[in-house]
């Protein structure tokens, strides 16, 4: 008993970032209740300064993780530096995603106010923080579905809109088949290994004979990480969510649970399927390939035919998860680096896009692209960002998406160079090659705004508020000069270096 | 105490609770009605667990789980309702075809 008692306070004080989100879930719940205010400016300072100290708290608990041993909980949980660092991600994209909804016209209007809505949000995080940090099957599913279920709620936070209503709707009926596929598949790597710690999976499993058993279930597990990252053949939920979301949740649904996901999905093939030797037997290797591939091509492709910015930008989120999982089929140290760095240049302009989408809407009533020519020279702030933001995604220098496709596509080539494996030349084909396609959909955006002249007279300069300039220019100077920074190179040579986890 | 002998039983029972719900979700129009297939899955994992339990050198670990799954599917079912309620209200259907006004 004494022993349990040790570990417990032993697990406490690195759970900290987590106890803190609790704290600012129950506070906010409480405030809504005592304050009786629904639009209080007290609820999203509330939020924020959680989201912003959680993010530093985890930044700190996993480097301590790092040094003296992370796992918590008698192996339940685990901290480190990698998991620190989507924690931090994490907590960024959320409180940029409570900024953006305090600008956010519908949700300020909203008549049940606000104030379930950050709590929800808070939740949302803190599931995310479970999902990075699980290292038990039990505590993977429960992560999974606290970040669902609370996904669901925000989607169709807007009960008034029938759009926001429907695309709730689709992610349930989505998301709660493909995490009956997942527990269907744990409960197999149960009964085949007799454990649900994902650290004693592997060893279990090299004893086993490779059968289809072994294989289904493993199958069965990952269908839920496929669906969080959104990658194809788990993506149909994507475009009608995001679409039908309120922006500044589907901004953070594009960037928050795809982190995670990443995150818990490498932790599940390195330490549950375990190293290289486990990995190769059961040629997951090739399956992640086909599934990165085919994620790129629908992605892009679908992406090319789409008039409502946002709908654009759900399938170029599938496009770019197609991209990220490039750098889990690498895995290995480079891949791990590149992924990683890759998902913080693709929040970045995520985020950006979705900001700038967001006014966008605003001034011109509407999310069609069509509708928004010559809007760049009357809002040239906006314009010039959003700018930006697409040409990053698609991956030009000297943006940040430069910096981080060219990283990724390296990895893929040294890992070719090294084991010749044809999947790797494959990747890296068709990582280029919808590059190119990209292009297409990504300048549609810049056409409409600043070259196609509007059917009406050119609008006055509109207004828009200093919070929505600034929250852009933060995130456009970054993403416009990155590469050309020296910071960039520096970066990709030292910086990544000392990345990788104390876990594996 | 329970024996290998019976395991085979448990599991050719939970596979065909899993074949029967989603063959629900497949088939059935009615959102209820999907909903109930993925409760059915849902089960048929639980069942599995279960019996996968006798085998754990700590007994519980399968059994646990199946609790927590089950609280689970019920917070699931609480906001699955919620929101089907909520679309009902909005477009006076729940007919997982008819709901198509996003763009396709």
């Amino acid at each position: 008993m004494d022993a349990h008692w040790q570990e417990l306070a032993n697990s406490l004080p690195r759970f900290g970032a987590e106890i803190l989100l609790v704290g600012a879930f129950v506070l906010l719940i409480l405030s809504d209740l005592i304050l009786r205010r629904p639009q209080s400016p007290v609820l999203p300072a509330i939020a924020l300064l959680g989201m912003l100290m959680a993010g530093v708290l985890a930044a700190w608990t996993g480097l301590e993780g790092d040094r003296s041993g992370g796992y918590l909980f008698h192996g339940l949980l685990v901290v480190d530096g990698y998991g620190g660092l989507f924690k931090v991600l994490i907590a960024l994209a959320g409180a940029l995603a409570v900024v953006a909804s305090m600008e956010y016209a519908p949700l300020r209007g909203h008549r049940r106010g606000v104030g379930e809505y950050y709590a929800i949000l808070i939740g949302l995080v803190f599931g995310l923080y479970l999902l990075v940090g699980a290292t038990h099957l039990v505590v993977l599913y429960v992560a999974l579905e606290l970040v669902s279920l609370s996904s669901y709620v925000l989607v169709s936070y807007l009960k008034d809109d029938p759009r926001s209503a429907e695309a709730g709707f689709k992610y349930l009926l989505y998301g709660a088949v493909s995490s009956a596929f997942m527990l269907y598949g744990f409960s197999l790597l149960y009964g085949l290994t007799g454990t649900l710690e994902l650290y004693a999976l592997p060893d279990r499993l090299a004893e086993l004979d490779r059968g289809p058993v072994v294989a289904l279930a493993v199958l069965l597990s990952l269908v839920g990480f496929g669906f969080k990252i959104a990658a194809v053949p788990f993506h149909f939920w994507a475009p009608d969510a995001y679409e039908g979301a309120p922006t500044p949740v589907t901004a953070f649904l594009a960037v928050g649970p795809k982190a995670a996901g990443f995150a818990a999905l490498v932790r599940f093939l390195l330490i549950g399927l375990g190293r290289e030797e486990l990995f190769i037997r059961l040629e997951a290797t090739g399956l992640l390939a086909l599934l990165a591939i085919l994620t790129m091509i629908l992605g892009n492709l679908a992406a090319i035919g789409q008039v409502n910015l946002k709908r654009m930008l759900a399938y170029s989120s599938i496009a770019h998860a197609g991209y990220a999982l490039m750098g889990v089929v690498v895995l290995g140290e480079l891949g791990l680096q590149a992924l990683i760095f890759y998902l913080f240049v693709y929040a970045l302009l995520t985020l950006g896009a979705f900001w700038a989408l967001m006014t966008l809407a605003e001034l011109a009533g509407s999310e069609d692209v069509r509708q928004w020519a010559g809007l760049g020279w009357s809002a040239s702030l906006v314009g010039v960002a959003m700018t930006v933001f697409m040409v990053g995604l698609t991956g030009l220098p000297p943006t940040a998406g430069f910096a981080g496709k060219l990283l990724l596509f390296s990895a893929v080539w040294t890992a070719y160079e090294a084991s010749g494996d044809p999947w790797m030349l494959a990747l890296l084909l068709v990582g280029v090659l919808t590059s190119v396609v990209s292009l297409y959909y990504y300048l549609k955006a810049p056409y409409y705004l600043f070259i196609k002249s509007p059917e009406a007279p050119t609008p006055a300069p509109v207004a828009v508020s200093s919070l929505s300039r600034l929250a852009l220019l933060v995130l456009a100077v970054p993403s416009a000069l990155f590469s050309a920074t020296p910071l960039f190179p520096w970066l990709a040579e030292r910086v990544l270096q000392g990345l990788g986890g104390a876990a594996f | 105490m329970g024996s290998a002998a019976y395991l085979n039983g448990y599991l050719v029972i939970g596979a065909l609770l899993f074949a029967l719900g989603l063959f629900a979700v497949l088939t059935r129009r009615n959102a209820i009605g999907v909903l109930m297939g993925v409760e059915l899955m849902l089960n048929a994992a639980n069942l599995n667990l279960v019996a996968f339990s006798q085998f754990d050198p700590y007994r519980l670990g399968g059994q646990v789980a199946a609790l927590l799954v089950i609280v689970l599917a019920v917070c699931e079912a609480a906001v699955a309702l919620a929101i089907v309620l909520n679309l009902y209200d909005r477009l006076q259907t729940v007919n997982v075809d008819e709901v198509d006004n996003l763009r396709a």
